[in-house]
């Protein structure tokens, strides 16, 4: 509510003039934090645009020669032209049809197909390799930097026309529809809510860039968190700072709590879906592992093998997986998750070395494709362990479907919960300690 | 005389309010202090002015958020008090504190006069929690300060989430409560930065209070013009090779991206050097000055070899 009322005030002394004046306006009051701000351009851009009607190629502007006028706005980044070639491919090839209740992804789709944006592209990165060998040869000092300086214009004027096709797609649906119910169908998640599982290449490189942050401000409040627990008194120093106040001992000085660090291990299921989201899951653990005073992980499908240095060595998760492909079979890839099996060869390697002080996270599915459950050894290992979870990717209403085995597991575990996204892992984490 | 320290006291304190009525002022202002700042920095600069509201100013590490607050507070000619924050500060470093020593020695002293009767002392505090004996820390300062000031609140997210709510006070309503004193009012309402590097969320009822400013690394054609500035022999190839390198090192998935700082510092070096181009190997220069960790060092200097990996795909899912 605040921020509405500071917003209104912000907008009657924003000044309009000003190409972004009230964008600005705007932003500072009502967005609040960095992650937002993608999708308030987004939604702002739905709301005030100034709106285009839906014409044909538009008269006052001679037709453009499509092919060339995309070589030349690769060539130069001319914005004026790419605008006006993303208008006139709109109007040709998008096929738009008013009424539709569409995000326009189709449309855009087509747009860029018929432009041939992708091969033009290759062409003329083709074309800039070329012209770099030719005058000094490809180790010239600076010669490298340059082809590749040359090489990320190209992909950025490229990313610039697919930007003005969107724009110009988006005009005129808000033209047809008006701003609130194209915005309806943006729902566009913020990338820590990304269903993992589910994502697509770009989402999952997405994901992968806010990792970091994620990792080191999660890092960050669970090394507050413990270090915040103060020790028991600490008596000399309290008389020796109450020297400073005549021999009152107005201060009191705890000792440094010393934090128990809990021994953490992981479990992972590397099979078909499971496995992209267990690769995220324990690349983000694995680089916090200053936090636990011993992480040992592993990953099964049909045999457990201990993957700690993989996951140590690297920070991206999709390195690790090509690394696991060095530790899993051929064989096993086409095979079926074991559980049981899985859980025996773990308790076996490590079953000795829980205490109380132990944590055990499992990610998987619990799709044990009908073999042997196995549980009395989960249960012998949650009787060792102080605490076992298991994290699941699948909503809890599927739990029990199929050959998944979450009701025979569930009552051995200390909680069961659902892990999809980003958020939900950091959650979980926070909350463990 | 009296007349003259008035005079000097009114030329120490120009009239602030229009050099803050709108951006293009700001932006001017700013550039005279030696700060480059593009249109929605300086928009939001005069908004916070204008509208009385602290300004929080997020961002990677050393993208100008606290020098943007020096330079306003050289732009204004207001004094700049910083507050710099750290895990464990309270709020006898951030707000005030009693000088206990002088107030054990000043009973001590007056022990022996007749007129001390500590039933007095005990009932009203009457001549021991005055402010005397106040010590003021930053923020008390920047409040009760005769002339308006900046204060600066610097890496407000290093603090801890309950120290963080004895600043809303301070952020809302330009007061600080002393129990022995009562409520000290603002003299004049400073103008507020708080700069946070975000390796913590702050709190809702912080960040409501204030303005947000989202302070990226710069555009390529601002960081050019940043780099002409600080360095201005340096050949314009060069920069603008720089500008590229570091704009695409920035797009790699480094542990911590060169930031305009390291920008500025290469470029002095390339000009100390002498060096007519930028060249690029794992143990050239150019990427140890930029980078600051082995592991990114080597991940730049894979991701800049040529041709045969254009781009680090996605291992296929079967």
């Amino acid at each position: 509510m605040t921020e509405r009322v500071d917003a209104m005030r912000a907008v009657e002394i924003a000044e309009f003039d000003k190409a972004d004046g009230l964008r600005t306006a705007l932003c500072c009051t009502l967005v609040k934090s960095a992650e937002h701000l993608g999708v308030f351009n987004e939604v702002f851009d739905l709301y005030f645009r100034p709106q285009a009607a839906y014409r044909a190629v538009p008269e006052h502007k001679p037709a453009l020669n499509l092919e060339h006028a995309v070589r030349a706005v690769l060539r130069d980044g001319s914005d004026e032209l790419a605008r006006q070639a993303a208008e006139q491919g709109v109007a040709e090839f998008a096929r738009f049809e008013a009424g539709r209740p569409v995000a326009g992804v189709m449309y855009e789709r087509w747009t860029l197909a018929a432009l041939r944006l992708d091969e033009l592209v290759a062409q003329r990165l083709a074309e800039v390799a070329a012209s770099g060998v030719g005058t000094a040869g490809p180790d010239a000092p600076g010669q490298r930097l340059r082809l590749q300086l040359q090489r990320t214009e190209v992909t950025d004027r490229a990313a610039l026309l697919r930007g003005h096709v969107r724009k110009v797609i988006r005009e005129l649906l808000v033209a047809d529809r008006g701003p609130d119910a194209v915005a309806k169908t943006l729902r566009q998640p913020l990338t820590a809510d990304i269903d993992i599982s589910m994502a697509s290449r770009e989402q999952l490189l997405e994901i992968q860039r806010v990792m970091e942050p994620l990792r080191h401000k999660l890092a960050t409040t669970m090394m507050r968190k413990r270090r915040n627990r103060t020790g028991p008194v600490n008596v000399r120093a309290t008389l020796r700072a109450s020297m400073a106040t005549g021999g009152v001992p107005a201060r009191v000085v705890h000792h440094r709590p010393r934090p128990t660090k809990p021994q953490l291990y992981v479990l992972a299921d590397m099979s078909g879906s499971v496995a992209t989201f267990a690769a995220f899951s324990v690349t983000l653990i694995s680089a916090m592992s200053q936090l636990y005073s011993r992480l040992r992980s592993f990953v099964f499908i049909q045999n457990a093998a201990e993957v700690t240095d993989v996951f140590r060595d690297t920070r991206d998760p999709a390195r690790a997986l090509t690394a696991i492909g060095a530790y899993v079979t051929a064989s096993e890839l086409g095979g079926y998750t074991d559980y049981g099996r899985a859980l025996r060869q773990f308790h076996g390697t490590v079953g000795r070395q829980l205490e109380r002080r132990s944590t055990v996270l499992i990610f998987g599915d619990a799709r044990g494709n009908y073999l042997p459950s196995e549980e009395a050894t989960l249960s012998e290992i949650a009787r060792r362990a102080g605490s076992v979870y298991w994290l699941n990717p699948e909503p809890g209403a599927r739990w029990d479907s199929g050959d998944s085995m979450m009701r025979a597991y569930q009552p051995h575990c200390t909680a069961a919960v659902t892990c999809r996204t980003l958020n939900d892992l950091r959650r979980f984490i926070e909350q463990i300690g | 005389m009296a007349a003259e320290p008035l005079e000097t006291d009114q030329a120490a304190v120009p009239v602030t309010a229009e050099r803050f009525a709108d951006t293009a002022s700001v932006k001017q202002g700013l550039a005279e202090a030696g700060y480059l700042a593009d249109d929605k920095i300086a928009g939001v600069v005069s908004l916070a002015a204008r509208l009385g509201k602290p300004l929080l100013v997020e961002g990677p590490a050393g993208t100008g958020k606290t020098q943007l607050a020096k330079s306003v507070a050289e732009m204004a000619a207001r004094p700049l008090i910083r507050l710099q924050c750290y895990e464990g500060i309270d709020e006898s470093k951030a707000l005030y504190e009693w000088d206990y020593r002088k107030q054990l020695l000043w009973i001590q002293a007056a022990r022996g006069d007749e007129t001390f009767s500590a039933d007095a002392i005990v009932e009203n505090g009457k001549g021991i929690f005055d402010e005397r004996f106040l010590l003021t820390r930053p923020m008390l300062e920047a409040i009760r300060s005769p002339r308006p000031a900046v204060l600066l609140v610097d890496e407000v997210d290093r603090v801890d989430a309950e120290t963080e709510a004895l600043f809303l006070e301070v952020l809302a309503e330009q007061q600080v409560s002393v129990p022995e004193l009562g409520r000290l009012t603002a003299r004049h309402v400073p103008l507020v930065f708080l700069t946070s590097n975000a390796t913590r969320d702050l709190s809702e009822a912080l960040k409501r209070r204030c303005l947000f400013l989202y302070l990226d690394y710069p555009s390529p054609e601002r960081e050019r013009e940043i780099v002409e500035q600080a360095v201005p022999g340096l050949a314009r190839t060069l920069v603008d090779r720089l500008v590229g390198l570091v704009d695409t090192l920035r797009r790699l998935n480094l542990r911590k991206p060169p930031s305009v700082s390291e920008t500025i510092d290469l470029a002095r070096t390339l000009y100390l050097l002498g060096a007519a181009e930028l060249d690029l190997t794992d143990s050239s220069l150019g990427l140890n000055v930029l980078l600051k960790y082995r592991e990114d060092i080597q991940v730049a200097g894979a991701a800049l070899a040529p041709a045969d990996r254009l781009h680090r795909d996605w291992p296929r899912r079967d």
